[in-house]
């Protein structure tokens, strides 16, 4: 490998005036063009912050914030959306160091050097997620809204280093662990009305025991207990590891499964609050990620399906695809009950919002079917031929090979569906499901704000919509850049 | 030449391609073919196809464009199915069975004309993930042997990168790590410097000439006249779906018999 001698050119750095001159001001109609439409923007920026600070009347929202969070959730079983959201930001926050530490592994293994997102890097991808909970923050009467943000933020952001810095044998476990205060988070709201307690407790189980079986964990556990003390160095040799991994797999099974009897008899299901009474920006959230977490591996089995060489297998798929996608989502709604009692025999009619949450992922999968077959077949077939020489079988092929190129090329659309099923939730609404652009409707029929404009009402509704979109299609962007989708 | 001496039933100037066809001195056979007819549709596109190939032989196959090349030497993994005759891979018959056609691949590496590598993992899994998925390897031993293939092409350097870092020569020389790694007794070269620019050729060759004289038994088309004479036991031209005219590189390139063969060599020399 010759090197150049020649250096790169240095970073350009310019004054802002100078910029300005280069790109505002380069011409005398691009001048124009600047004046202008900073004319119009200042005049619009001005407007809106009118309407924000002095003109708009904001007591509906600050006064029903609570409404618009979760609509008709019991007031006095609230205490376990907090316990939700604080298992939740404990789920993201593992996950989380999870990612960010495979990724450094596999940087690692490549030889290059990882890069971590730094906090300027954060906040420009999550700043719309932020300001949304400054504003519901800002709306809170109450000072402890304020307390429980900061504290979930804070333990989440915590745990995700914590799982950061856990050496790499222990990295299967945090996944378990995620995905058992993830289930768990919806089992403190359901009780035995959604996911028994029991996944919770298996998967609890399996993170242990992975943790307890992996060969660092004696060192780690040691290193932690003594490294004040002893300045970093290991005290624990290989010698105390053998002797430690049984008794501490033991222990770990034992001590999950009693953990999760015990939960489970102190916040189980006799005052479970049941999917039925979940409402507002909750219900909006769950059952539109609820619906694309469905959507995501039926759609792909289906476009796989359609791709198959068993003719029942392809009939089946291509139907089904053909059908729903035909449909308006608003027909799927109203005749989901209908639908659903066709296919199923159901004594116990489900609720609504299990209805709901099914005909959005009938509806999301058949588009999502759609945009993987797009992606199957942007695969070249000399890939496919190129796994068959090397004598891998046919599923593994699909798996290895072809579905992990397919699923980079169409990430940008797949996102774009998913942001439109987010979207589209608040159709909902007509199936007299209170999610939260619905909830304007309770709030403007209260006697205290009649009279009161429409606007501000409105203009907070689609701001937590647009939060939230904004956030995804940020999401997307990195996802993109860090797969190098389009760069071969 | 047993067969040769003994043209019993036949008449002479068939007899005199087939004993060529397939002569392959005191070999053990590695394929055979028996004639193999394929067709695209209604088109015929390898006819009555009759080759042996001998354990350790290299066997280079020329022709034009469209005459079946590429065809015949995907026929021998399956890549393509025949539509009549018989192919025995090492002693294994190839069958409609899943199992048996997963046994022949295992016995046969490939290397394709636009390498076909897998742009979304590295040099090294791309290498590795044959045997780690099919041979059950364990990671650690399959690295290790990658490495030593990758020595053995000469990039141990670019492990750690992706196809589209490399260039195009590089990129062939992992295709052929990437082949070699699932320790194939046969190797198929459809055309391997086609897609090459000129000045990478011969490091890709090399390589091939490399595993010719390691006795590994070798079925390459490629239109580098120059790399058939050095390496090559056997020639085989091709056209039209047939093999028009088998011989060894000497007789092959000085003397060809058949017209067509001759034409075809004083286009391309
Ligand atoms: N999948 C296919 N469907 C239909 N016809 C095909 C297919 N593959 C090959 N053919 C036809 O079969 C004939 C032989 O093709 P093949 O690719 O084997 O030729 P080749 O000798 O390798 O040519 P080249 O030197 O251009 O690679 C050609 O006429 C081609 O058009
Ligand atoms: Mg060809």
């Amino acid at each position: 490998m010759t090197s150049s001698t020649r250096a790169a050119p240095p970073p350009t750095t310019q004054t802002p005036v100078a910029w300005a001159r280069r790109r505002l001001f380069n011409s005398w109609y691009n001048s124009l063009l600047t004046l202008v439409l900073g004319v119009v923007a200042g005049y619009l920026a001005y407007r809106t912050i009118l309407f924000v600070a002095v003109n708009g009347r904001w007591s509906p929202v600050r006064v029903n914030l609570t409404l618009f969070m979760t609509g008709t959730f019991p007031r006095d079983e609230q205490w376990r959306l907090v316990a939700q959201i604080y298992l939740m930001a404990a789920a993201i926050g593992v996950a989380w160091g999870a990612i960010t530490a495979s990724a450094a592994d596999r940087a690692a293994d490549s030889g290059i050097a990882a890069n971590r997102a730094s906090a300027p890097d954060l906040l420009r991808r999550y700043w719309s997620l932020l300001l949304l909970i400054a504003v519901i923050l800002g709306f809170t009467r109450t000072v402890w809204p304020i307390v429980f943000a900061l504290t979930a933020l804070a333990g989440g952001l915590g745990l995700r280093s914590a799982t950061h810095r856990l050496p790499r044998a222990l990295r299967q476990a945090s996944w378990y662990f995620a995905a058992a205060l993830g289930i768990a988070s919806f089992q403190v709201l359901t009780g035995t009305g959604g996911i028994s307690w029991w996944w919770a407790s298996a998967l609890f189980s399996l993170a242990a025991f992975q943790f307890a079986s992996a060969k660092d964990y004696a060192r780690f556990l040691g290193s932690v207990m003594v490294w004040p003390v002893s300045g970093g160095k290991r005290l624990v040799t290989t010698k105390h590891l053998a002797r430690f991994k049984m008794a501490s797999q033991i222990l770990a099974v034992v001590a999950a499964v009693v953990v999760g009897r015990v939960l489970y008899w102190l916040i189980g299901d006799t005052t479970s609050v049941g999917w039925d009474k979940w409402s507002g920006f909750h219900l909006t959230l769950v059952a539109s990620f609820a619906a694309i977490i469905l959507a995501f591996p039926i759609g792909m089995l289906l476009a796989m399906g359609r791709r198959s060489s068993l003719p029942a297998v392809r009939l089946i798929s291509v139907s089904y695809i053909e059908f729903f996608r035909g449909v308006p989502l608003i027909t799927l709604l109203f005749t989901g009950d209908l639908f659903i009692g066709f296919f199923l025999d159901t004594d116990t009619p489900l609720s609504a919002i299990t209805r709901a949450i099914i005909m959005l992922t009938i509806f999301t999968s058949a588009y999502v079917a759609e945009i993987v077959r797009g992606g199957l077949q942007a695969v070249p077939k000399g890939q496919i031929e190129a796994g068959q020489a090397v004598g891998l079988a046919t599923p593994s092929i699909m798996r290895l090979i072809v579905l992990p190129q397919a699923l980079r090329a169409v990430i940008p659309a797949m996102v774009g569906q998913f942001i439109s099923l987010f979207k589209d939730s608040s159709l909902l609404s007509i199936i007299s499901i209170v999610e939260f652009l619905e909830v304007r409707s309770l709030v403007h029929n209260q006697e205290a704000f009649r009279g009161f404009g429409i606007a501000e009402t409105l203009a907070f509704v689609a701001f937590g919509y647009w939060a939230i979109t904004y956030a995804m299609s940020k999401e997307s962007e990195r996802l993109e850049r860090q797969l190098g989708v389009g760069e071969r | 030449m047993t067969e040769a001496t003994n043209p019993s039933n036949q008449n002479a100037a068939n007899a005199q391609v087939d004993s060529d066809a397939t002569q392959i001195g005191s070999r053990d056979v590695m394929v055979e073919l028996e004639g193999v007819d394929k067709f695209f549709g209604t088109f015929c596109a390898l006819s009555d196809i009759n080759l042996r190939v001998g354990t350790g032989e290299v066997v280079v196959v020329i022709g034009p464009s469209g005459s079946g090349k590429s065809t015949l030497i995907r026929c021998v993994n399956r890549l393509e199915h025949h539509n009549r005759g018989r192919i025995v891979v090492d002693g294994i018959e190839m069958t409609e069975d899943l199992r048996n056609i997963a046994q022949i691949r295992r016995e046969t590496g490939m290397v394709f004309q636009q390498f076909n590598l897998f742009p979304h993992l590295s040099v090294i899994d791309n290498i590795t993930l044959g045997p780690r998925q099919v041979l059950k390897m364990p990671k650690k031993q399959a690295e290790d042997r990658a490495m030593e293939l990758l020595e053995r092409v000469k990039i141990p350097e670019q492990a750690r990168k992706f196809p589209g870092q490399l260039s195009g020569g590089q990129q062939q020389r992992v295709a052929i790590a990437r082949s070699l790694a699932m320790q194939p007794k046969i190797m198929l070269f459809d055309e391997p410097t086609s897609a090459l620019d000129p000045e990478m050729i011969s490091e890709v060759l090399d390589v091939i000439l490399e595993l010719a004289k390691t006795g590994m038994t070798l079925i390459v088309v490629t239109h580098e006249m120059g790399f058939a004479r050095e390496a090559a036991d056997r020639v085989i031209f091709m056209a039209d779906g047939e093999i028009v005219e088998v011989g060894e590189p000497e007789h092959f390139f000085t003397n060809p018999r058949e017209e067509r063969t001759q034409l075809f060599l004083s286009q391309i020399l």
